[in-house]
């Protein structure tokens, strides 16, 4: 009887040893993360000793909001993990031999391998959730998190879901085959309770590692389908299915109002007739992707547009709008995407059109690689955390026009041609990068404008050719690296504009280079280590710097505000004239407006970007692709996060 | 060499500036506006103060435009609302030296006004009331309404809304001094007030902030079935000087948060514009997760501008079709929409000013976020509705004009653009909140034409900061003086030495009276008291007010000699009452002593015998909360019960003449009879 068992014992722990082995072959801990860029997903896979998958960008993905990289997780685990396992089985093997009670210490390392795994997994995902680098892009808005160690979790646009892989099943089994066998080594009659739990057991790793997706239907809407209209295809969608439209033109309005996916295929059209709004979503986690939409109604009151989506995490992207009054109107559609669209207004005059892009209320919004043309304003209302990237606006009124928005970033988008580039009120910790301002020459005129504004951090933009470059009313910002050139006025200050810095800034060849409008001094604004163009000083020590301050002092300026007929002198011989006998009779010298201490000799010029409109669609892609992470920026609030 | 050039050039540059700075002096002194110093004394005097005090070409003609010598008048007066200190500041022009602080929703004792004197507006029990049944004592003073004959100011009346509470406040301009103040029973709270009629028919006020009508509750949930707006058209009595209630109507509209108004004039007689800008029927609630009033009541890309036929509103409710709610006639929402006396025109969102033309053909609306203003043409106003050319209804029913048939045009003027001005030379202002500034802009095809191409922006002028109104001269009428144009800006931020961290206003003088862009800003006035939301300014000659009142015994609130007045002093015991007829002529009063007994009721009817210019005396009663000002000619009257005996000195608050310290008495109040709380008698 005994050595029947103790058979039995041996089968199983050369089970165990096999299948511990064979543990180190597969992924231990699987993660999947899901976004609208990324609809393949990005994937991780956690052995026993090693961590494979898109861990690059995952990592760039986390940087973003301080998370370490993943090769500092469980450095040392992974070192001993390998030497482990083979000392365990050889432990496994050695107890085969020894049949005393001391041979359950053998097995000891064995059963509790799994679970030490998982409570060391759990604890580095909460080490790492929980200490995000406070210097990170977004540590303001993404609060520290427990990542989930198993189960589904959102982070921003992210869509994170957890489970064990076989690996980890198999050292379970390992684990389990060593307590049965000692089970029966030393348990007597209670084997059948044993193997209840074992069952339990297994059951439990199925529920956890095999259950099978959700089913998703895929409606086809096409002239030679069962669906005519898309209408009708949504009328029979229920919650996550894919709609697919082939090419023709389809009769708006379209009325979507659950989470479906939309997907045109060779550019289907959907005519809004003239009436109305063509495209309402009133559903969240709705995707329309690749239609045309055209013909909205023109009743500003009605606010007629392309499409109007309130819900949350609404994804709208490489569609055309032609001819519409509004193009994309986000009402209380918080999280959602604008991505890769082309919207035209209608033939009308300006005041007359509607946004093409208009966020009212929605926050962490991503706007990116969108073109508008000939429309009204790209309008963006008490929303917070919006990103802005790589847009082009251009023939507009307001460029971009941000209305009570919180940390907004506005990346690497090119304004050109509006009445004004972009117009930024009430709000604070905005930041514009990188972004092209180009001959915005309304009445206004202003390149960027900032009214009341706190906290705005402006670096490495161009502002060319504007009427105004820079326009301050009472806001105060960090102006770094930018270059201000041929602009009729650099930068104009009304004197409430206190606080502003502006280092390693280029003002080139402006009409003026910087006016304060009203008599006044801007007394409160720093001015250090910029490059004047019209700076007459040297740099005797070569040491880049110019070794006697640039003074603003233009006499000019003051006499053309009040004699508006000198204007034609303008930049003449005449002006520097006067500018000079400014000098010689004190008594009309105003006082210096600025004085740059350390102005540079040489402009600092920044970085630009290929021009979006070269570029093939496929590089489009592919730089949406590469800047995804930035959507991670767009966050400011964390619920329920949980994303490794 | 170089030094050679040096001196050529300065030479040349010289020359070039005397010759500009006297040729605009010449034209100063061309324009004759109370400058005429001679050329020859700034060469030489006032270069040397200009240097001393380091004043730019700029200041020198700011202040020599602005500056007014002692002894001479200004050319224009204006009238500032005082915000919530509840006053009216009347400011000369172009000095921009306050002149007068009218005490209006607010006593003053400089005035006598609301502080024991019966002949005030807060004894009648129409101007409003705490829910302990005392006066309501403050207001929040926002758009004083100059009475108009055929759409110009006659330099009558002076109408003012109050904001918080509702009220309308008249101010007869003969003495400047409050007359009424008259409560709406039917809504809390206006903004829409006072504008008038071209004839000074009506003094309209639109309300505000949506609620029931009749003042009762419902809850929010029920915003748009319960909550309502309402523009009230008072009728005016100009004989009396009163509003009337008996003789008003107002209009029920729906809860669209309605803002300024306008009355139609020439062409557009019969019309009143009212703006609004919460047609969204946002109902807030932050706290509970949803979007905030700013956000709510902006979001749309249009509000309504509410166009009224007051004439036929008036045939409406003299065919009865009206409900009477707490003594004012009300015409129901749907009679409106049915008679025709509703209308709604699509305007930019989140508007402020709506603004009629000289000419009355046009009206312009600025909507605050959009950088356009938007003009509209009443005949094609009339032509739509005769063609019903509608773009369609709105919740209620109300129609609404086609925006494309309506407007005639609009003009790109900048960030912000809030409120509108006229002047005579064909040229519109409007104040640009956003960019700190004022636009100046041609009108096509009214009154006046400009030089330039209808329709166009010309200049603009920076000011300091956050310009809310302007005023031009006459600015709103059928007949605008051009000249001056004076900016309301909320903030002065750096203006100003800072006395704290509560910041005056900034009052700035522009100078409009050139064309094409050159607008000058010349002189900076800080308000220390009260946030003038809005002015109209009137020439100073269509003023006449008396110097003192017309005959003795003037009782400045009924405007009539009073019965109680005397010319010598007199006490008449009438039951319990003690009548005191007192005169005060500089420097006593008569009589002086004032023998009464505890308990007694006293009431003083003082008359200021003089008739002499400025010769104003005071009255005051320690410890009874008592200061009369008795201007000369005036009959004012105290009356309080002597519930403390004592000795109280009164004397005369006004320095009126050597022996003004002098000019005292004393009020005596016996303890009542035998075994009172003070036993001694008053003395042998």
């Amino acid at each position: 009887m005994r050595s029947t068992r103790e058979r039995y014992v041996q089968i199983l722990l050369v089970f165990a040893v096999i299948t511990l082995f064979l543990s180190l072959l597969l992924p231990y801990w699987k993660l999947k993360v899901t976004a609208p860029q990324y609809p393949k997903g990005l994937y991780v896979s956690i052995y026993i000793d090693r961590v494979e998958g898109d861990i690059k960008e995952i990592d760039t993905l986390n940087h973003y909001i301080g998370m370490r990289s993943l090769d500092q997780a469980a450095k040392l685990e992974r070192k001993i993990a390998l030497p482990g396992l083979i000392v365990s089985a050889l432990l496994i093997l050695a107890s085969l031999f020894l049949r005393n009670k001391w041979s359950i210490l053998f097995l000891v390392p064995t059963i509790v391998i799994p679970t030490f795994f998982a409570i060391d997994l759990y604890w580095w995902l909460r080490d790492f959730g929980l200490n995000l680098d406070p210097k990170a892009p977004l540590s303001t808005s993404v609060k520290p998190f427990v990542p989930p160690l198993l189960g589904g979790g959102r982070i921003a646009q992210f869509e994170a879901s957890a489970v064990f892989g076989f690996g980890f099943f198999l050292s379970f089994i390992a684990s389990f085959l060593a307590l049965i066998a000692l089970a029966f080594r030393f348990g007597g009659k209670r084997l059948p309770w044993v193997v209840k739990c074992a069952v339990l057991f297994f059951g439990f790793c199925f529920m956890n590692g095999l259950i099978p997706q959700a089913y998703a239907a895929t409606f086809v809407v096409g002239k030679d389908f069962s669906y005519q209209t898309i209408q009708e295809a949504v009328a029979h969608a229920s919650h996550g299915d894919v709609i697919q439209v082939r090419p023709g033109i389809y009769q708006g309005p379209l009325l979507v109002d659950r989470s479906i996916q939309l997907i045109g295929e060779g550019n289907p059209v959907i005519n809004g007739a003239g009436k109305g709004t063509v495209v309402r979503i009133q559903a969240s986690d709705v995707l329309v992707r690749g239609f045309v939409i055209q013909n909205s109604g023109d009743i500003l009151t009605q606010e007629d547009a392309g499409i109007l989506a309130t819900g949350s995490r609404v994804v709208i992207e490489d569609n055309r709008f032609e001819n519409v009054l509004f193009g994309i109107y986000l009402s209380q559609a918080p999280e959602s995407y604008i991505r890769n669209n082309f919207l035209s207004s209608k033939e009308l005059p300006v005041a007359r059109r509607g946004d093409l892009i208009k966020v009212w209320y929605s926050d962490h919004v991503t706007i990116e690689g969108n073109q508008t043309q000939h429309g009204r304003d790209v309008v963006l209302w008490f929303s917070k955390g919006l990103a802005v990237k790589r847009n082009r606006f251009k023939n507009g009124r307001y460029g971009i026009h941000f209305m009570y928005c919180h940390d907004a970033v506005a990346e690497e988008n090119r304004l050109s041609g509006n009445s004004v580039g972009a117009y930024l009120m009430y709000g604070t910790n905005l930041v514009l990068r990188n972004n092209q301002v180009l001959a915005n020459r309304g009445t206004s005129g202003y390149g960027i404008g900032f009214k009341d504004m706190m906290g705005a951090s402006i670096e490495h933009n161009v502002v060319v050719n504007n009427r105004v470059g820079l326009f301050f009313d009472t806001s105060s910002g960090a102006f770094r690296g930018n270059l201000i050139a041929h602009n009729d006025i650099g930068v104009e200050l009304l004197p409430s504009a206190s606080g502003n810095e502006f280092h390693g800034n280029s003002f080139v060849d402006n009409g003026e280079q910087v006016v304060i409008n009203g008599l006044g001094l801007s007394q409160k604004n720093q001015w250090e280590g910029n490059f004047w163009s019209d700076y007459t000083g040297y740099d005797a020590n070569r040491d880049g710097k110019g070794d006697v301050p640039y003074q603003a002092v233009q006499f000019f300026e003051v006499l053309s505000t009040r004699y508006s007929m000198l204007k034609i002198f303008y930049l003449s011989p005449a002006e520097q004239a006067l500018d000079f006998a400014a000098s010689l009779f004190p008594v009309f010298a105003p006082k210096p407006k600025l004085e740059d201490e350390t102005p540079l000799v040489e402009p600092y010029l920044p970085p630009t970007k290929e021009p979006l409109e070269k570029s093939s669609f496929l590089w489009i892609l592919i730089s949406g692709l590469l800047l995804a992470p930035v959507g991670f920026a767009i966050r400011n609030e964390i619920k329920e996060v949980r994303v490794s | 060499m170089e030094q050679l050039k040096k001196s050529w050039l300065a030479v040349l540059v010289l020359i070039a500036i005397v010759f500009t700075v006297g040729l605009q002096l010449g034209r100063v002194r061309k324009s004759g506006r109370g400058v005429s110093v001679p050329t020859a004394g700034i060469a030489g005097d006032a270069m040397e103060v200009m240097k001393a005090r380091g004043l730019s070409p700029d200041d020198v003609y700011g202040a020599l435009s602005s500056y007014v010598p002692t002894g001479r008048y200004d050319d224009y007066l204006m009238f500032a609302s005082g915000g919530h200190s509840g006053q009216v500041f009347v400011i000369g022009l172009p000095s921009m030296r306050l002149l007068r602080v009218i005490a209006t929703f607010t006593p003053d004792p400089w005035q006598g006004y609301g502080v024991g004197v019966k002949e005030n507006p807060f004894e009648d029990p129409m101007s409003g009331r705490t829910p302990d049944g005392r006066p309501v004592t403050w207001g929040d003073s926002h758009h004083p309404a100059l009475s108009e004959t055929n759409g110009d100011y006659d330099g009558q009346f002076l109408f003012i809304g109050d904001k918080a509470n509702g009220r309308i406040a008249v101010i007869d301009l003969r003495d400047f001094e409050t007359k009424q103040i008259i409560e709406n029973p039917v809504i809390t709270g206006n903004h829409g007030a006072a504008f008038v009629t071209p004839n000074t028919e009506y003094v309209i006020e639109g309300s505000q902030y949506a609620g029931p009508l009749g003042k009762e509750f419902a809850p929010i949930s029920e915003y748009k079935e319960k909550y309502r707006g309402l523009i009230t058209f008072w009728k005016f009595d100009r004989t009396k000087g009163r509003l009337v209630i008996e003789e008003s109507f107002a209009l029920e509209v729906p809860p669209y948060w309605q803002d300024l108004a306008d009355a139609g004039k020439l062409e557009s007689d019969g019309w009143a514009f009212v703006n609004s800008f919460n047609t969204e029927m946002a109902t807030g609630g932050i706290e509970k997760g949803n979007p905030p009033f700013e956000a709510g009541a902006s979001q749309a890309d249009m509000d309504f501008l509410h166009l009224i036929n007051w004439k036929k509103a008036e045939e409406v409710v003299k065919a009865g079709k009206f409900r009477t709610i707490n003594g004012m006639r009300v015409i129901p929402l749907e009679t409106s929409v049915a008679e025709g006396v509703l209308y709604f025109i699509p305007e930019p969102k989140s508007p402020h000013g709506v603004d009629v033309t000289p000419s009355g053909k046009h009206f312009v609306v600025a909507g605050k976020l959009d950088p356009h203003v938007t003009i509209y043409s009443i005949a094609k106003v009339k032509e739509a509705i005769a063609n019903k050319d509608f773009e369609g209804k709105d919740p209620f029913g109300v129609p609404i004009l086609k925006f494309d048939s309506v407007k005639i045009a609009q003009v790109e003027l900048g960030l912000g653009p809030l409120h509108t001005q006229f002047d005579n030379k064909g040229y519109a202002y409007t104040s640009l909140f956003l960019e700190s500034a004022v636009a100046r802009w041609t009108l096509g095809d009214d009154k006046y034409q400009a030089p330039e191409k209808p329709w166009t922006l010309v200049g603009k002028v920076p000011v300091h900061y956050n310009v809310g109104h302007i005023a031009a001269a006459e600015g709103d009428t059928v007949e605008p003086d051009g000249a001056y144009l004076v900016s309301l800006n909320k903030w002065s931020v750096d203006r100003y030495k800072n006395v704290g961290p509560l910041l005056p206003q900034n009052l700035q003088l522009v100078d409009i009276s050139k064309t094409g862009d050159q607008l000058k800003s010349l002189y900076d006035m800080p308000i220390g008291n009260g946030e003038p939301h809005y002015a109209q300014i009137i020439k100073a000659d269509k003023i006449k007010a008396w110097e003192v009142y017309p005959e003795v015994g003037w009782d400045a609130l009924s405007q009539t000699k009073t019965p109680e007045a005397r010319i010598k002093g007199e006490v008449v015991h009438q039951g319990d009452a003690v009548h005191v007829y007192m005169t005060a002529i500089r420097s006593h009063f008569e009589p002086e002593h004032v023998e009464i007994e505890e308990g007694d009721r006293v009431i003083f009817h003082i008359t200021n015998l003089e008739r002499t210019l400025d010769a104003t005396h005071g009255f005051s009663i320690p410890g009874y909360n008592v200061a009369a000002s008795i201007e000369p000619g005036e009959t004012v009257t105290v009356d309080f019960v002597a519930k403390r005996p004592g000795v109280y000195p009164f004397y005369c608050l006004e320095f009126c003449s050597a022996l003004h310290l002098e000019m005292a008495g004393y009020l005596l109040v016996k303890p009542k009879g035998e075994g009172t709380i003070m036993p001694q008698k008053t003395a042998a």
